[in-house]
């Protein structure tokens, strides 16, 4: 296993017509990556194959997300999850992720997959704040308080989770598959084509099957 | 050691013929000539003596699960001459059976364009890292099946539609460039399809 990483307070940004791709077996270890994966992350493909993905969790994380996450993976429900990730240099970088578990006829797990697209900063404030408060309430009372709060901000909110990050986008469900979904090569979009900010990526993408790409 | 490449032309076809473990029986003077090795170096000797260092070693399991499985195949090679030059090749993959089992393998291997060679030379060099950081060749198996899956195609398709096809790839093992003085430019400057355009099917190079 690698040494920790000293975390810089310096962000990766992320291009939005590009996918992070990865697969992974049942407990995360990783199988393949893509090459923007690695690109982002600095890492070389022979330091991450078989390697957890934890690797790059970063320690301004709030467990109670991962938590979450897994319950959702641990039955093969698809989820989406705003997540910071650490990179190999210490630098930073956020990422709306869409996971999904294929399984075959009797429910035996075959793969997980999950793409990774850049986040909006303004729903990267959102998301920090929240995070924030999260990793307090873990830091004084441990997770159960963590995941008692997010529940009740839920609650209150009269959301689910996965309604919760809907909102947070400002998108339907279908629009947002879009984003997730679209991708343009080097090749197709040059110099002053090219769309760097999320935000008008996915307003973009959301005027439907624009630049969609259908994922699998 | 192995830094220069050595540049194929693309009319020569380096042939050679193995027994079911891999020891070599046959080759032909392309082989010898390119290679720089002798029959006496060769004859006996495991295929392994041109294979490139780095040569992933999944490669070499699918090449070896097709022969066991009688089928045969395309696979992308890295080799090296006796001078210690490298060269990559696409090589085709038969074997004879009888009742069952392999008697005789035989490696055709021919020019690998540019454009092939890049997307290659890369994947490579992953597998081999992967395989030799600890990882070891499940790893870079796994690795190989989603590299393929992200690119929805199998491993075979891959190279041949880097050949623009079945046919393509199969005229140019099969046939003969006759036109050699078209060739004088270097052949890595060369696409696939310019190849293609002059290769003649001349006569059939049936060597077995």
């Amino acid at each position: 296993m690698k040494n920790k990483t000293t975390e810089l307070n310096e962000e990766i940004l992320l291009d939005p017509y590009k996918t992070i791709m990865s697969k992974t077996d049942n407990k995360g270890i990783i199988e393949y990556a893509n090459d923007y994966f690695m690109e982002v992350s600095g890492y070389k493909e022979w330091e991450l194959m078989g390697q957890p993905h934890n690797i790059l969790r970063h320690s301004k994380m709030p467990k109670v997300i991962f938590k979450l996450l897994w319950d959702y993976l641990n039955v093969a429900k698809p989820i989406k999850a705003i997540v910071k990730n650490l990179a190999k240099d210490g630098r930073y970088y956020w990422v709306v992720a869409d996971f999904k578990t294929l399984q075959d006829e009797n429910g035996k797990f075959i793969a997980r997959y999950a793409k990774r697209k850049a986040v909006p900063s303004e729903v990267k404030e959102k998301v920090e704040k929240l995070y924030n408060i999260l990793l307090e309430i873990e830091k004084a009372s441990g997770m159960e308080a963590s995941e008692a709060y997010l529940k009740g901000m839920l609650e209150e909110e009269h959301l689910s989770y996965d309604d919760f990050i809907l909102n947070l986008f400002g998108l339907s469900e279908e629009q947002l598959n879009e984003y997730m979904s679209s991708e343009i090569s080097d090749e197709m979009m040059t110099g002053s084509d090219r769309i760097v900010s999320a935000e008008e990526a996915i307003k973009k993408t959301s005027k439907k099957g624009l630049f969609g790409r259908i994922f699998n | 050691m192995f830094e220069v490449e050595k540049g194929l032309e693309p009319d020569i076809t380096l042939v050679c013929k193995l027994d079911k473990e891999g020891e070599i029986k046959f080759i032909n003077k392309d082989y010898t000539d390119v290679t720089g090795f002798t029959e006496k170096d060769l004859i006996g000797e495991d295929n392994q003596i041109i294979q490139h260092p780095k040569m992933p070693k999944i490669i070499l399991d699918i090449a070896w699960e097709a022969i066991k499985n009688h089928k045969d195949i395309y696979l992308v090679s890295k080799n090296i001459t006796k001078n210690s030059e490298y060269f990559w090749t696409v090589a085709q993959i038969f074997s004879r059976i009888k009742e069952g089992k392999p008697t005789a393998i035989y490696i055709r291997r021919k020019y690998l364009p540019t454009k092939v060679k890049n997307e290659f030379e890369k994947l490579y060099e992953v597998l081999h890292g992967i395989e030799n950081s600890g990882g070891g060749v499940d790893i870079a198996r796994k690795y190989l099946s989603g590299w393929l899956e992200d690119r929805g195609v199998s491993f075979q398709d891959y190279i041949i539609n880097s050949f623009e096809g079945l046919k393509n790839i199969k005229e140019y093992m099969t046939t003969e460039v006759s036109d050699k003085e078209l060739f004088e430019t270097d052949p890595s400057d060369m696409d696939i399809n310019d190849i293609l355009k002059f290769v003649k099917k001349k006569k059939k190079r049936r060597f077995w």
